[in-house]
């Protein structure tokens, strides 16, 4: 269910989550779900009928019932309660894709069954925690857009055993997830780009000679994918061509066409995936940023990033 | 919360419907036997509807449904009031309910409803069976809850975290149970929680005591203080049947409260708990000398309690086997010689020729006796039907029946022959179970006898059944007829060498039972302040009650959470880390053998130092770190790890300098 309790619930939620002066730990909130308001309601007739027939087994089925409904109180607050949260990371992804937010746990050596996590902007996750659990669980949310995810809080919440109470707290965090730009496949950049020379004239993608395979990069045509040799493996590959590879260019932020400086970065993004893929060294200009050719997956990973924040 | 898979309509555990079953169960016996049909037939329907994947019902159906089962019930009673009908209006819905669930919310709701059907068996029947049932009802309910809430949750641990819910709720219930005020009386007016009431009513028609005597379920027990008396003196007396309408014999209200015999002797005191039986009438044995608390004690020495008995309630008589009531009251005379305008002309006549013969009131009783032992009467529990002058056919054609028969007829030819005489409803002898030695005794033990009044000495016990079927008397009902209906299926000719273990293994149990309503089921408004008042708690008024429920709530409170408190402060310390723990092991042990770890150096700078000072334990020393290090940091730790590093650690420390 995906209904919140809804007595109070509003007030409490919009409250900063302040830690418990004391624990240093996140405080849990509790409210009765609506089934649990029910169940009190049936509770309050078991007890009218009790009463009025003045039946000891009838109290004990009602006092039975309540003494419950207080364990479960205890129980799902309890599935929170000493749960802390480590470090959270995300591997960078890009725009369009869903980042995956890791983050470990400290579960106390308690289990914790069918525990709800939201990051904030991001659906739920439900997780079964069992107490030796070293994994980190994986909330997902959307990148929709280029730059930095930094999901201020996440929440957590649990209505295990009995559904009739739900426990939530909201855990800040400081965790960033990079959002690269969707790489826009398109020619490459006019010779002057290049810092390499004579090869410019086919720069552009086309219909050159074929040359092999490399792996597959985000934004590559479907028309160009090796489907026969990525059909073998869980990899993806593509169909390089000659004129393609072998280049060294300077990725100069100022050399791309266009006027949106999204759609420049996005397109800077592929090339320079193609530029990586190609084996070759790299360069990258941005307007206040210069990154001096390299090779690589670090080196892509620094270009990466700083078209993920330009404009910071 | 999880929702279930939306394709499914239905859930496919039978988690649901088979609580809806349980609930339902000890109702079947005397529920209309369609809506048993309905129920199961629909929870049914929806356990294939789940597994076949067919689409649930729409909602006009479902309301059509509902309507034709709320009109069957209503054409069945004729009305919708009182506890039977409700609790088949009750069913009849839970059982149509089912079929519209699709999410957990409305389940749970089903579930909380189900909870309404199990009160409504507690209301009909109180004991330690009944406890088990609502106990093991509870169980399955927190386990179906749970599983709605874990969907991968198998059943057995479900049903495990469920009676961890249970024993944890125990001392709360307990304390609710023992300080929530009880009440002399009820709130207000509900319906009567009886749905099928067993026992004496106001009129015992021919045939009424016979229906009683073909079950086998316990009216009361009798626990005697000091030894019981002989078996054919226990008389348990219940109504007095004082008019005859010449087919039927009824109670009326008796005028003044009931005097103390004159003459007593054979004075026994004795507990009873008492079945509800969903009528005032109390029973003791003939003839009590006071009524106990609650109750009255009319002046044809019945017992009333002040309200029906709706659930086991004890108390506790005194009686005297031996009595005399002395002279009779105007009242009583001509009551006790009241008899219809015409009728039964052949009695009547046989009465008129004994007054003819100028006999004592005590000549024409054993003038009667007499008849009843000479003539061929049998004694039978499957009496052929009578005629519109039942007596006369009985006492000159049939000649065949039971107590209840001879009684009528006596007490006719006795109003007829002027001598004062009233029936007596009651029940005869009993079970003595050797386990406990006390008395069950059952509604098959029913019994009817008369009292006359020959002389000043007041009404005594005339019981006709005797002159016919003496084995009756001095042995029980079992011994006067060829087959015990109540028995059922449990019979000694059927069960053969087990019975006498199956005989004693059901002693055992009432005796269980018998303990457990003493001590837990049997706490009233009565026991409840005195209990309260002998711990020293004020219960003068409800507000006193309550300030005792609040204060020992708190109590309790502070208890377990001190408890709590204690647990996870022993636990947490060994508990916090065993991987950690088993490293600071070995690095006690290393400084034992070699230079000491300081508190901030890391496992492999210390691990050099340790080496260079001791390379001879150089190689154990970082097999223990490598796996310490590859438990804590990497993410290829294994289970087999921890053993391996509590294996190392272990031989470690026994190496000795």
């Amino acid at each position: 269910m995906t209904s919140r309790p809804s007595f109070g619930s509003f007030f409490l939620r919009r409250l900063p989550a302040w830690l418990d002066r004391r624990s240093g730990r996140p405080r849990v909130y509790i409210l009765p779900t609506r089934p649990g308001w029910l169940f009190m309601l049936s509770l309050a007739g078991l007890l009218v009928g009790a009463v009025n027939y003045n039946n000891n087994l009838a109290f004990m089925l009602t006092f039975l019932l309540g003494s419950v409904l207080f364990v479960a109180l205890h129980q799902t607050h309890g599935q929170l309660a000493g749960l802390s949260a480590g470090p959270v990371r995300a591997e960078p992804v890009f725009a369009g894709e869903t980042a995956w937010f890791e983050l470990a746990l400290d579960l106390g050596g308690k289990e914790r069954p069918v525990v709800t996590f939201r990051i904030e902007g991001g659906g739920e996750t439900i997780v079964n925690l069992a107490p030796d659990d070293r994994n980190p669980v994986r909330l997902p949310l959307p990148a929709t857009r280029r730059g930095v995810l930094r999901p201020s809080a996440v929440e957590f919440s649990s209505t295990f055993p009995l559904g009739l109470f739900r426990a939530w707290t909201r855990i800040p965090l400081a965790a960033e997830g990079l959002v690269y730009p969707h790489p826009v496949p398109g020619p490459g950049l006019p010779s002057a780009a290049f810092s390499g020379q004579g090869q410019g004239a086919s720069g552009g993608r086309g219909v050159d000679d074929f040359k092999g395979i490399r792996g597959y990069i985000p934004g590559d045509s479907p028309k160009r994918i090796a489907w026969k040799a990525s059909s073998r493996g869980g990899r993806m590959f593509t169909k390089e061509f000659e004129g393609q590879a072998g280049i060294s260019p300077e990725l100069d932020f100022h050399q791309v066409e266009g006027t949106d400086a999204e759609y420049k970065l996005s397109r800077l993004t592929y090339l320079l995936l193609q530029a990586w893929a190609s084996g070759g060294s790299f360069g990258l200009k941005l307007p206040g940023r210069v990154i001096e050719p390299g090779q690589g997956r670090a080196h892509r990973d620094r270009c990466l990033e700083a078209l993920a924040r330009f404009g910071e | 919360m999880i929702d279930m898979d939306p394709s499914a309509p239905f859930d496919k555990r039978p988690d649901l419907p088979l609580l809806l079953a349980v609930a339902l169960g000890p109702h079947v016996t005397w529920l209309p036997g369609w809506i048993t049909v309905w129920c199961l037939g629909l929870w049914g329907f929806v356990l294939l509807a789940a597994h076949r994947g067919y689409r649930p019902p729409g909602r006009a159906l479902r309301l059509i449904l509902a309507g034709a089962g709320l009109a069957g019930v209503g054409l069945t009673y004729g009305h919708l009031r009182g506890m039977d009908a409700g609790v088949s209006m009750l069913a009849v819905l839970l059982g149509v309910k089912p079929l519209e669930i699709t999410n957990i919310r409305d389940r749970m709701v089903t579930l909380f409803l189900a909870y309404f059907l199990v009160l409504s068996n507690l209301l009909e029947d109180t004991g330690l069976g009944m406890t088990l049932y609502l106990a093991a009802a509870v169980l399955w309910s927190l386990a179906v809850m749970i599983r709605m809430n874990h969907p991968d949750l198998t059943l057995v641990p479900a049903l495990k975290r469920a009676g961890r819910m249970l024993v944890l709720a125990v001392p709360l219930t307990a304390a609710l149970f023992v300080l929530f005020p009880r009440l002399p009386g009820g709130l207000f007016r509900l319906p009567d929680p009886a749905v099928r009431v067993i026992g004496f009513g106001e009129v015992v028609a021919p045939g009424d005591v016979g229906r009683l005597v073909q079950s086998g379920e316990t009216a009361f027990r009798a626990e005697f203080e000091g030894p019981p008396p002989p078996f054919e003196t226990l008389y348990w007396r219940g109504l007095v049947l004082w008019q005859y309408d010449g087919r039927a014999w009824r109670r009326s209200p008796v005028p003044g409260p009931g005097a103390e015999p004159i003459r007593k002797e054979a004075i026994h005191r004795y507990t009873i708990t008492l079945e509800p039986h969903h009528r005032p009438w109390l029973f003791g044995l003939d003839r009590a000398l006071g009524p106990p608390p609650g109750a009255s004690y009319a002046g044809d020495h019945g017992l009333v309690s002040a309200r029906d008995v709706h659930n086991q309630i004890r108390y506790t008589l005194t009686s005297a086997l031996e009595y005399r009531t002395g002279p009779l009251k105007g009242w009583e005379r001509r009551w006790g010689l009241g008899l219809p305008k015409e009728g039964n002309p052949r009695a009547r006549d046989l009465a008129a020729s004994w007054v003819a013969d100028g006999r004592s009131p005590a000549g024409m009783v054993q003038a009667a006796l007499d008849y009843f032992r000479n003539q061929p009467f049998f004694y039978t529990l499957d009496p052929p039907a009578l005629g519109p002058d039942g007596v006369d056919d009985f006492l000159f054609t049939v000649r065949r029946g039971y107590c209840e028969h001879y009684a009528s007829a006596f007490a006719f030819l006795m109003r007829s022959a002027g001598v004062p005489a009233r029936v007596v409803v009651g029940y005869l002898g009993g079970e003595r179970n050797p386990s406990g030695g006390y008395f069950i005794v059952r509604q098959a033990d029913a019994h009817a006898w008369v009292e006359v009044a020959v002389n000043d000495e007041g009404w005594m016990r005339v019981d006709p059944t005797a002159a016919v079927a003496p084995q009756r008397v001095l042995r029980g009902v079992e011994a006067a007829v060829d087959e015990a209906p109540w028995r059922g299926f449990w019979t000694e000719r059927r069960l053969g060498w087990v019975y006498p273990y199956w005989l004693q293994a059901r002693w055992n149990w009432d005796r269980l039972g018998l303990f457990w309503t003493r001590t837990v089921l049997d706490y009233t408004y009565e026991r409840q302040r005195s209990w309260l008042a002998r711990m020293g708690l004020k219960t003068g008024t409800l507000a006193d009650t309550m300030k005792n429920l609040v204060v020992g709530l708190a109590i309790l409170g502070v208890t377990v959470a001190a408890l709590t408190a204690l647990i996870a402060l022993r636990r947490r310390s060994p508990r916090q880390d065993p991987v950690r723990e088993q490293y600071d092991r070995f690095a006690r042990h290393a400084a034992r053998l070699g230079p000491a770890r300081p508190p901030a150096q890391g496992p492999r700078d210390y691990l050099s130092a340790f080496s260079r000072a001791r390379p001879d334990l150089a190689p154990l020393a970082r097999d223990i770190t490598d796996t310490y290090i590859r438990l804590r940091y990497s993410p290829h730790g294994q289970p087999s790890d921890r053993k391996r590093l509590s294996r190392l650690v272990r031989t470690f420390g026994r190496i000795r300098r």
